[in-house]
């Protein structure tokens, strides 16, 4: 870029200083729109991403015991007859439920080494011996710190040694691991008998089609659920609270076209500017250009500032209000760790979602005052 | 060929105006060389067509009728993008000053530099030397809404010589001028002219040419320019 082009910039931006009070609402009013466009798609990619990333680590199938009155523990023997099944690949009876804490009802499960290194791959957890407890960082102590009660089929009284990484939140916000003997006494299950079981397939996109042969596998009736079940449900569950960002939309793009509308009057209304430029011997190409940098100038800057703020409030220390908004925690909302590897694309959408329309107004503005005469223009904007 | 400005059966005729005389047309078929190298005066009462024949000299307007040649090229036919081009040889003096409010007084003497080559201390420099040429360096950092009308017509005066046009186009330069500050714009005037500009100045009042050394006299009227002898 040569001396002449920067000196060029400098003075779209000295020119951009004699009406600091409306170049800084513009800018401002940019910003809000990329931070309100940006923290809907962001939110909306992130929770997506993040939920089938979540459920990709759990399993294929999960198949559940039901009778007449609702949920039944299954015979851990029971693996067996689904491994039966050519495609299933693997089979492992689980051990969880929910039971009331001093706080209200949690998740509990058995802890063994798969489960723990599902939840914290970095291996700083460890599997708790029996009367120790792992909890989610959203479980608290209303009597001795560090020791929990817990009220199921029976009471037991736990020591808390750990707690879930803070990364992890989103899946473990309300869960206490215990040691499997703890866990079943507080569920009532008998040695041998599971909650449910976990299959793995061999190809994913088979699973759907092995629930049949699956079900008529056991001698009693069961529920199949699939990954896809789950990821309809979360999204689902998203979704009706999601819809409630959806609002913020309206007026975004009521925002944007004001914007654009006061753009066009602006520029309309330095007429008698532009009129005198060309006079001195600016050519419309060279008004064109300072119109367009001195946009890019307010836009650039205004729209970074707008995808840092959303990044911030969907990705930053801040971010509960995700949960208490789209999830519904009232209390004690998880701190959502979602992926931001999606963020790029995203954020390359909105500037040029904002991008385009703002150079339009600018463009075409200029491109119809460029083509007059300078004496009409000057004439028509005195 | 002539390095001056030419018109050629130029008439100009402001739309919506056939209630006017002339049947509208403020300007008619006005033949007339301004060539380089002279100053030529143009007289005639208020609304005689002045301001607006040196609108369509420097390129502003286009004619209703006829044609300008500048170095016998016929630049009103031009399509914009050519005109626009040409118009950076044009130095226009306006009859209301235009300046830019916001910018200093500097900043509006350099306007019709900035999007040519250079950089921002060669602009400096020769707006100062401008500035200083016609007393009012001492201004150049003001704003420019802080000045009084003389001194705002000698910044306009500067702005429309800072880069020594080929054409010049001065409409009414010393109306607001003391005597000493109009001899200033006058001299200027003359030393472009003496350089080989073509400068055309538009007055109404004949004590102008105390002030500037003119070549030509001309006077506008009935739409039509004559000889003052």
């Amino acid at each position: 870029m040569t001396a002449c082009r920067y000196a060029k910039i400098l003075w779209a931006a000295r020119e951009l200083l004699t009406r600091p009070g409306v170049n800084l609402l513009m800018a401002f009013s940019v910003g809000l729109l990329a931070t309100m466009i940006t923290t809907g798609l962001l939110l909306s990619q992130a929770l997506t991403t993040t939920t089938a990333h979540l459920l990709a680590e759990g399993p294929d199938l999960v198949v559940r015991r039901v009778t007449a009155g609702g949920w039944q523990s299954i015979d851990a023997q029971a693996t067996a007859q689904a491994l039966t099944i050519p495609g299933i690949t693997d089979a492992r009876p689980r051990i969880w439920g929910t039971v009331r804490a001093p706080q209200g009802p949690v998740t509990i499960a058995a802890a063994d080494q798969d489960a723990i290194t599902r939840w914290c791959p970095s291996g700083t957890l460890r599997v708790p011996d029996q009367g120790e407890a792992i909890i989610g960082r959203g479980i608290t102590f209303t009597g001795d710190p560090g020791v929990l009660t817990l009220q199921g089929e029976s009471s037991v009284r736990v020591r808390v040694v750990q707690r879930f990484p803070e990364e992890t939140d989103l899946m473990t916000h309300d869960l206490v691991l215990l040691h499997p003997r703890d866990t079943r006494r507080l569920l009532g299950l008998a040695p041998g008998d599971a909650s449910d079981l976990a299959l793995g397939v061999f190809h994913p996109d088979e699973a759907e089609a092995l629930l049949p042969e699956l079900a008529r596998a056991f001698p009693f009736p069961v529920h199949i659920a699939t990954r896809e079940d789950a990821r309809k449900h979360y999204a689902a569950a998203f979704g009706r609270r999601g819809g409630l960002g959806l609002l913020l939309y309206a007026p975004a793009i009521m925002a944007l076209v004001l914007l654009v509308a006061g753009i066009v009057r602006q520029q309309i209304g330095d007429r008698a500017r532009v009129g005198l430029l060309k006079a001195l011997g600016w050519t419309s190409r060279d008004i064109v250009a300072l119109q367009v940098t001195k946009a890019l100038l307010v836009g650039l800057p205004a729209i970074a500032i707008g995808l840092t703020a959303a990044y911030g409030l969907v990705y930053g220390p801040s971010r509960q209000w995700i949960g208490f908004l789209l999830l519904g925690w009232q209390e004690n909302a998880p701190l959502l760790h979602l992926e931001a590897g999606h963020a790029a694309p995203i954020f390359l959408e909105v500037t040029g979602i904002l991008l385009a329309p703002f150079l339009a107004a600018v463009l075409w503005s200029s491109l119809v005052q460029a083509a007059s005469d300078p004496q009409d223009l000057l004439s028509r904007g005195n | 060929m002539s390095t001056g400005l030419e018109c050629r059966h130029l008439a100009y005729r402001y739309p919506n105006a056939d209630h006017t005389p002339l049947n509208g047309f403020l300007l008619q078929k006005i033949d007339r060389v301004f060539p380089a190298g002279q100053v030529v005066l143009i007289s005639g009462i208020s609304g005689a067509g002045k301001s607006t024949l040196l609108h369509l000299l420097a390129g502003l307007r286009r004619p209703t009728q006829g044609e300008i040649l500048a170095a016998s090229q016929p630049v009103s036919r031009w399509v914009a993008a050519h005109r626009d081009r040409w118009r950076r040889r044009v130095g226009i003096i306006f009859q209301q000053d235009h300046l830019v409010s916001g910018l200093s007084v500097l900043e509006n003497v350099i306007l019709p530099l900035i999007p040519r080559s250079g950089e921002p201390g060669e602009w400096r420099s020769k707006g100062m030397d401008i500035l200083t040429r016609l007393n009012a360096h001492q201004l150049a950092g003001q704003a420019v809404t802080a000045l009084s009308g003389g001194q705002r017509q000698r910044v306009a005066a500067a702005r429309a010589l800072v880069d020594a046009p080929d054409y010049i186009m001065a409409d009414e330069p010393t109306a607001h001028q003391d005597p000493g500050n109009a001899r200033l714009v006058g001299r200027l005037l003359r030393q472009a002219a003496d350089r080989g500009a073509v400068v055309v100045v538009a007055a109404h009042d004949r004590h102008v040419e105390e002030w500037i050394a003119v070549d030509q006299h001309l006077k506008l009227d009935n739409g039509t320019l004559q000889p003052v002898p």
